[in-house]
């Protein structure tokens, strides 16, 4: 780890322009943006902090829409609403910054286990995820022969104990998908196998009616159906993410269902099936429809999207 | 156990991350739900890395609301009024019903000196026989329909026969005028019944008025027992009348003396349970003077006959000067000379309107019947005639 004070030779720097955007971090702009950071207590330079902020803003467009041009005061609003200190902490810890490590410990080590033990269930595996991360962070990776620390890619919208955790989870999440892949297929088919549908001509047109009704979807409803549905969240697991009451969850897929049951009824029937037949299909019960959008829902992810996953993951491939 | 961070088409944690915290932007928000709504990995990296929800704090248990929360303040004010009530009223209500013993201890103690401006304290914890005690409390219920209804019961509970005692009408009441001879000075006779006393022992009650009607206050009634010698003596109330109750049955004579007029004595055989009502006129004269009326026939009903009704009193208030029947109808005239006129034996008046000029000083019937049922005269002198009493004419 190096240690570096580079600030003193940007004191009088009139503005750092950005590599990538056209937008300008005055001098003033950047002493307000690096106090309010309090960068100068974990060895961030005005320079590095301008440099990080700017690569920031053009990654995220500043918080507009794609194709959106961002004013001075709109750029400026966008640093000052970031998590200055966090975000000063991170990239002096991804620069190697030992006054930085030494905070970043005090702060987040304790927490960092603790996270672990909790998304794990278990102290040991929980210690052991904890130390891969906190390792990882440190840069014992490299990439290109540089040292790559997750901590660069924290971006200072959320605060970096959120950052943490999701970044435990990812890779609980991701250990844990590679070693159920162990486990026997059939024991998941069979778990999985929905209840035999009347024939496969009516299964067919079934998949194809709802695969295009699930597309017409908007994406919370599609997050909703399948969180419900296919990974059996709680009520209030889905409330808490997307920061509504349970009881507007438990509407919205009352709604939701009862939609798409009236949906695929008229499009069964628009395809030449009487109403029995399509209420056959269906099934007469509505938890019928639950089974049969499990197993529909999850065929539903697009062909290209595992394509670019596998080519962005090939280990995990 | 090192694995590398998925960069590519997922969200990265930092994504993630602002999107669990909600600080995404709505265009970034809509671009990863639609991720997440397909990619099981990332839905469940972000169920994952939620924080644990911060155990809510017990709830107290809810204690069922009651009807009347109170209020400190208006509880304590509540709780004041109480306690002031609670005093006030045993310091009303305690004379009113004393024992009978307590009462015979009273007849025999002096008054008690006067005591100015006993405090709350000291009248509450003075004893009841320093208390002032009402004047007539028990007659008052012996004649109430209660006690009526209750006669039988108490006439079984008493054994010996209590001392008589002596009380009045309630005021206001007017006596009552009966359309009698101009020469008859006295009526002694019992010309109406009242409920019989609870205790089944006889009473005597009646109005004493003098030659024109007009009741006499202040009367002195002695009743006098011929069998036993024992005496009672009662005074007549502001309306003239006198009530005398829990007498033995046996002959009975009463001396009725009042200034001015003439003394009156009335015998009478008093049966048991019953009361007779007398209305005896006094003849004006000097005291010395003894006007005996002997009265033999039992004219007294007996418990079961029906209470006659007492002519109303007159809207004026005033006591009646005169009074003059006929069917029905009864004409009044009160002390301030106003003519009334019932059509119902005095249940109901209503002042006559006047064609004269002056007091109506007498009634009468006049001499030719025939032509007329009643005369009055004013104070002026002037003489009017009437068939029904509302429509008056002169008589000259």
């Amino acid at each position: 780890m190096d240690s570096a004070s580079p600030q003193s030779a940007e004191l009088n720097a009139p503005a750092i322009p950005s590599e990538v955007g056209d937008q300008q971090l005055s001098a003033s702009s950047i002493d307000e943006l690096w106090c309010a950071a309090d960068a100068e207590s974990v060895g961030l330079g005005k320079a590095e902090l301008a440099k990080v902020l700017l690569a920031i803003g053009d990654k995220y467009n500043y918080g507009l829409p794609p194709g959106t041009t961002a004013t001075r005061a709109q750029a400026f609003a966008f640093w000052r609403a970031l998590q200055l200190p966090d975000l000063a902490l991170a990239h002096a810890c991804a620069l190697g910054r030992e006054s930085a490590w030494r905070q970043f410990m005090d702060r987040f080590r304790q927490p960092l286990i603790e996270a672990a033990i909790g998304i794990t269930g278990s102290a040991t595996l929980g210690q052991e995820l904890a130390d891969s991360l906190y390792s990882e962070m440190f840069g014992l990776a490299e990439q290109g022969g540089e040292r790559r620390s997750p901590l660069a890619s924290y971006s200072g919208r959320g605060s970096l104990k959120g950052f943490l955790r999701a970044a435990l989870a990812q890779r609980n999440v991701d250990h844990y998908r590679r070693t159920r892949r162990e486990t026997p297929l059939a024991v998941d088919f069979a778990a999985a196998s929905p209840d035999p549908t009347p024939t496969p001509q009516a299964l067919s047109r079934l998949n194809e009616s709802l695969t295009a009704i699930l597309s017409s979807l908007a994406p919370e409803d599609r997050f909703l159906l399948s969180a419900w549905f296919l990974d059996q969240r709680t009520l209030l697991e889905i409330s808490r993410i997307l920061r509504v009451h349970e009881a507007t969850v438990s509407r919205a897929i009352k709604r939701l269902t009862a939609r798409l049951h009236k949906e695929l009824l008229k499009d069964l029937q628009a395809s030449g099936m009487s109403r029995a037949a399509a209420e056959e299909a269906l099934g007469a019960d509505p938890r019928d429809l639950d089974i049969n959008l499990r197993s529909l829902l999850q065929a539903s992810q697009s062909t290209a999207f595992l394509e670019q996953e596998a080519s962005a993951d090939p280990e995990k491939a | 156990m090192i694995e590398r961070l998925h960069p590519g088409p997922h969200p990265d944690a930092d994504s993630l991350n602002a999107f669990i915290e909600g600080v995404l932007p709505e265009h970034e928000r809509l671009q990863c739900l639609a991720h997440l709504a397909e990619c099981d990995r990332c839905r469940e990296v972000v169920f994952v890395a939620q924080e644990p929800p911060v155990p809510a704090s017990p709830k107290p248990v809810p204690v069922p609301r009651r009807w009347f929360a109170p209020i400190p303040v208006l509880s304590a004010a509540a709780a004041a009024c109480l306690v002031i009530a609670a005093v006030w009223m045993y310091l009303h209500r305690a004379p009113a019903m004393p024992p009978a013993h307590e009462m015979a201890a009273h007849a025999t103690q002096p008054p008690p000196a006067p005591v100015s401006h006993p405090s709350i304290q000291q009248q509450a914890q003075a004893p009841p026989s320093f208390r002032v005690i009402e004047p007539h409390p028990a007659p008052r219920k012996e004649l109430s329909p209660a006690n009526i209804l209750s006669r039988s019961v108490v006439k079984e509970q008493s054994t010996l026969p209590p001392p008589p005692s002596i009380s009045f009408d309630v005021p206001g009441e007017t006596a009552r005028g009966v359309l009698r001879p101009p020469s008859a000075y006295v009526s002694p006779l019992p010309t109406a019944v009242q409920p019989p006393p609870q205790d089944g022992l006889a009473g005597i009650t009646g109005t004493v008025t003098d030659p024109s009607g007009a009741t006499i206050p202040g009367a002195i009634v002695a009743l006098h027992q011929v069998d036993t010698g024992k005496s009672t003596n009662a005074q007549t109330d502001t309306s003239g009348k006198f009530k005398v109750t829990g007498l033995p049955a046996g002959r009975y004579q009463l001396q009725i003396t009042s200034p001015g007029f003439q003394q009156t004595t009335i015998q009478i055989d008093l049966p048991p349970q019953e009361v007779a009502v007398l209305t005896p006129t006094l003849a004006v004269g000097s005291m010395s003077q003894t006007v005996e009326v002997n009265s033999t026939v039992p004219t007294l009903q007996t418990e079961s006959a029906s209470v006659a009704a007492e002519p109303q009193p007159l809207p004026s208030k005033l006591p009646v000067a005169t009074t003059i029947s006929s069917g029905k109808i009864m004409l009044s005239v009160d002390s301030a000379g106003t003519l009334f006129l019932s059509k119902n034996k005095g249940k109901r008046w209503k002042a006559v309107k006047s064609v004269w000029s002056g007091k109506v000083v007498e009634l009468a019937e006049p001499d030719q019947p025939s032509t007329a049922k009643f005369q009055l005269t004013t104070e002026s002198g002037t003489e009017w005639l009437s068939r029904d009493g509302s429509h008056w004419y002169p008589a000259h």
